[in-house]
């Protein structure tokens, strides 16, 4: 009797042992992955960011400590340049994408004929590679034979062709522009899905309180979706942030470094110079901001309090 | 009647009019790039600039393939989009399953972990990686581009699972399981075709990214046979100078490809981008 209890015992230990196993098995390859693929690197770039490591030089790979850092906050211009331009293109993209996507989603979330297929090609731009969405409009906006100036020209806003890239402010709101057309797709869909959990309901009580369209937009519709745009704005912001491909196609950040963003500056360090360990020094330095800044707005947007998962 | 005329108005206004507005900019730079890479090379620069071409030309598109080797190129994309897909949608399908239906330690973790890699720039990846797929000579090799497409994606994949498998309730499995089926018989037979959809947009997501992956392309691929669409674009980007018909015409075979699957799995995906990453 007691031996075949204990024995039952062990069976259902085992039992539960492998239950408890299996999510381990599950995740193990997707952990092994990011771990090899993306952990490691991530830590290998603050080893690196240690290191006078340049390409062409071998001989000279040491350890120099913090001089590397101590070389970007003291003496380098461009590294300031970087991050007030990353400033200016993250800042001014978000904030026109969110306002822009938010109109589109709560257009395409009211009822009316044709709205799938409209819905099909005004998100198309979401599937749009930066470097294509550089190549593409510097096709629009070529001094001579870009269409954008024509059209303006013909409707009377502009008087002479204007020279998109040669002058630093206009060169960053052309970024910019090519950039808002991208990303409002992205907003659109995220808070299409979080617009339509709304039920009808509570606009119809609202309604029937003799609330107008605006007051149920900023003391409903807003309030009920702020997790969603919160999330939204973060992740884009981070991925803008991140973001080098059409910058690189577009302009390559010039005029004079006028849209050279921080990304693009270790971009070419990397590859331009092959100065690795300036490089990983500069990524290090852009890591560590942006996960500070997404820390700071998670909390101080007081996100996902009743559950986050 | 007075009242219906004024709402009729204010549809117009509030609906319509913007609607129109939308519509307008999204498509009027894939109409130009059209239109551009149907003109002739000399017609992009005709004064004044023409909004249908005056002698439609197949020209550029034959240039690309003959002179160019796009075919090449588009069959590098494709390799390393299908590959990249295949790989993570089965991680993110298993890895899903696991987040979403077992409690365990370390689950926050591994939340976090996969939260965490969400914000690693590409560009700061680049730098290790290229060291790390230098010892495992894969310089040169769409293996490198399929290796790190398949791990940049695979998070934000795994949470957007993560999201469907929350949204159909547990009870689905077990009422499989009481009738007599095995866990495993529950979930490929009743749990992954009710989810067939979502696992759709899942891998259309994942397609489309590595179709157009740049930045690690550019990092890993110097040799022109192993070039992907977008990489091959940038380089003759410099190289066509004046030809912008032809590289119109590049751009359109490249989009060519993931507007199709976008505008099929678009429907689906509405849900799936973010709500997981906010329902978890």
């Amino acid at each position: 009797m007691k031996t075949n209890k204990v024995q039952e015992g062990r069976v259902k230990s085992r039992l539960y042992y492998k239950r408890a196993a299996v999510p381990y098995l599950l995740l193990m390859p997707v952990v092994l992955f990011i771990g090899m693929f993306m952990l490691w690197p991530m830590i290998n770039v603050f080893i690196m960011s240690l290191q006078n490591y340049v390409v062409i030089k071998p001989k000279e790979r040491a350890f120099i400590g913090l001089q590397n850092y101590i070389e970007i906050f003291t003496k380098d211009k461009l590294f300031i340049k970087g991050m007030r331009n990353s400033a200016v293109w993250v800042l001014v993209s978000v904030a026109c994408q969110t306002v822009l996507g938010f109109w589109l989603a709560y257009l395409l979330n009211k009822k009316f004929q044709g709205r799938g297929i409209y819905r099909a090609l005004v998100l198309s731009p979401w599937a749009v590679a930066g470097v294509m969405v550089g190549i593409i409009w510097s096709l629009i906006l070529g001094e001579t034979y870009g269409v954008l100036n024509d059209v303006l020209l013909k409707l009377g806003i502009i008087e002479r062709n204007i020279s998109w890239f040669s002058k630093g402010s206009r060169a960053m709101s052309a970024a910019i522009m090519a950039n808002v057309w991208r990303g409002i797709p992205f907003f659109a869909i995220s808070y299409l899905s979080a617009l339509s959990s709304i039920s009808g309901d509570i606009y119809e009580s609202a309604r029937i309180d003799g609330a107008n369209t605006w007051v149920m937009l900023f003391r409903i519709t807003l309030p009920m979706i702020k997790d969603t745009i919160v999330l939204t704005t973060l992740l884009r912001a981070i991925w803008t942030f991140n973001a080098v491909d059409l910058i690189y196609s577009l302009t390559y950040g010039g005029p004079n470094n006028a849209t050279m963003t921080m990304p693009l500056y270790i971009m070419t360090t990397f590859k331009g110079q092959l100065n690795y360990g300036y490089a990983s020094a500069l990524a290090a330095i852009a890591t560590t901001i942006m996960m500070i800044v997404a820390f700071v707005y998670i909390k101080g947007s007081g996100m996902g309090k009743e559950e986050m998962y | 009647m007075n009242i219906r005329y004024k709402r009729r108005i204010g549809r117009c206004f509030w609906l319509y009019i913007p609607l129109f507005f939308f519509i307008i900019i999204t498509l009027a730079p894939f109409y130009w790039i059209l239109v551009t890479s149907l003109k002739t090379s000399t017609e992009v620069f005709a004064k004044p600039i023409t909004y249908w071409p005056k002698a439609l030309t197949f020209e550029n598109y034959t240039y690309l393939f003959t002179k160019l080797g796009f075919g090449r190129y588009f069959l590098n994309s494709l390799i390393v989009s299908c590959s990249t897909t295949f790989i993570v949608s089965m991680l993110a399908l298993v890895g899903g399953y696991a987040m979403s239906r077992y409690r365990f330690k370390g689950k926050g973790l591994i939340y976090v972990l996969l939260l965490v890699t969400q914000m690693f720039p590409a560009v700061v990846l680049m730098i290790p990686l290229f060291e790390t797929m230098n010892k495992l000579r894969l310089i040169n090799t769409l293996p490198s581009l399929i290796l790190t497409c398949s791990v940049t994606n695979l998070p934000f994949c795994l949470f957007m699972m993560m999201g469907y498998y929350n949204s159909i309730p547990r009870s689905l499995e077990e009422a499989a399981q009481v009738d007599g089926c095995s866990l495993l018989g529950a979930v490929f037979r009743v749990l992954l075709p009710t989810m067939r959809p979502s696992i759709v947009a899942t891998g259309a997501h994942v397609f489309i990214n590595s179709w157009n992956v740049f930045i690690y392309a550019t990092a890993f691929i110097t040799k022109k046979d192993k070039y992907t669409i977008p990489l091959a674009l940038n380089v003759f980007q410099g190289e066509f100078n004046t030809n912008y018909s032809g590289l119109a015409a590049g751009c359109i075979v490249a989009l060519l490809p993931v507007l199709v699957i976008f505008a099929f799995v678009q429907k689906n995906l509405a849900g799936g981008a973010t709500s997981g990453a906010v329902k978890g």
